[in-house]
């Protein structure tokens, strides 16, 4: 079965023998059938091909090898013991899933799935990266909040909820899209422990690093660190080679356009007044 | 000073962003510090333009201090730390 969706405004074609309707996320994205940029096709099979080459471990139980001109990579989750996917990922517009029967039910949930068919990669050359960041849309733009697990992006969304009237699109995820024209946010169908995943494509007005701290504190950064701040919270793990090229170049095009902040900050109003004030300064 | 020649082993494009640079790898990415972007500031890009090229300390310091303004003293003192890093993390040939 095929079923075809929107994300990044790249249309993915995704063939499987089987989709869970348990994924009301999925059928925000979802469009009717077409000629689409990508292709992702997804394999039951009782054993998991073997991998290409010598493995070497990316953590997070991933394992890649580099061989056919492209990656694969083996997953075996920590979070569910004995489901293990296998991916690989050739250079150009599509990618092969493999899954054993057990795994595959578990794997079609939004939160692993899009992780595991090299959704990611297929987009990087067409311009799109996925983010770990949460997505607000503040005044017809998007601000996007990022850092590491447990900094405080989806506080840091529910504040400018509560007091500025902000729209949370995405609470742990947002997709990036760079065009000749304009930097986009992207809402993608899937999400984290926020569980909120809206499908909303906007200027992209502006990316927080976050950090915590006693005081509030924003101030805008140009400089090589926070471009590669910025880069450690994209979805990638940079196992084929010009990977990281790719998503450096793209990364030089947003900060071109979009200006990026570091906001040092506590989980209360006056983060989001500090944010906003540098915010007006830059006309965002 | 040896005599000894200094080349980066692992290829990389160097990218300017706001007076800072980006040693970005061209090969796949692994855990190794020899394959994650690394920032260098003018004088260490300086130093790794060079490096990449294969060099020896000496010459370094000789052309580091002809294009910066800075004593051989000082340009050594950075430079052997400079290269002490990298020679720790496995980039030299």
């Amino acid at each position: 079965m095929k079923k075809f969706y929107s994300v990044c405004q790249q249309k993915i074609c995704i063939e499987s023998p089987f989709f869970s309707d348990e994924n009301p996320d999925w059928k925000l994205f979802e469009i009717a059938p077409t000629d689409a940029d990508v292709s992702i096709r997804c394999h039951i099979v009782e054993a998991l091909p073997p991998s290409y080459s010598a493995e070497r471990e990316l953590g997070n139980g991933t394992f890649v090898s580099l061989g056919n001109g492209g990656a694969c990579r083996r997953v075996d989750m920590a979070v569910h013991p004995g489901v293990k996917t296998f991916y690989n990922h050739l250079e150009g517009d599509s990618a092969q899933a493999y899954f054993t029967e057990e795994s595959l039910p578990i794997m079609m949930d939004s939160r692993y799935m899009w992780n595991s068919v090299a959704a990611a990669q297929l987009l990087l050359p067409r311009g799109a990266l996925f983010m770990h960041a949460s997505y607000i849309e503040h005044e017809g733009k998007a601000i996007l909040f990022s850092g590491r697990c447990g900094i405080g992006k989806s506080t840091q969304a529910a504040l400018w909820e509560k007091h500025r009237s902000a729209r949370i699109i995405n609470g742990d995820k947002a997709g990036v899209l760079v065009t000749d024209e304009e930097i986009f946010a992207c809402g993608l169908p899937f999400c984290g422990t926020s569980r909120i995943c809206n499908n909303v494509t906007m200027p992209l007005g502006a990316i927080v690093l976050l950090e915590q701290g006693e005081s509030n504190k924003a101030r805008r950064v140009t400089g090589a660190q926070a471009l590669v701040d910025v880069l450690n919270n994209i979805y990638l793990d940079f196992a084929l080679p010009n990977e990281h090229q790719m998503c450096v170049d793209l990364l030089f095009r947003v900060f071109e356009k979009v200006p990026v902040f570091r906001l040092n900050c506590t989980p209360d109003e006056r983060a989001v007044s500090a944010l906003e004030e540098a915010l007006g300064k830059e006309a965002v | 000073m040896s005599d000894r020649i200094y080349k980066i082993k692992p290829k990389y494009i160097l990218r300017e962003i706001a007076g800072e640079y980006l040693a970005i790898p061209l090969e796949g990415a692994d855990d190794s510090a020899t394959s994650q972007i690394i920032i260098l500031n003018e004088v260490s890009s300086f130093f790794w333009e060079k490096l990449q090229q294969g060099t020896t300390s000496e010459q370094l310091v000789d052309d580091v201090t002809a294009e910066f303004d800075v004593s051989r003293e000082e340009a050594s003192a950075d430079l052997q730390e400079f290269l002490t890093m990298l020679e720790e993390a496995g980039f030299f040939e």
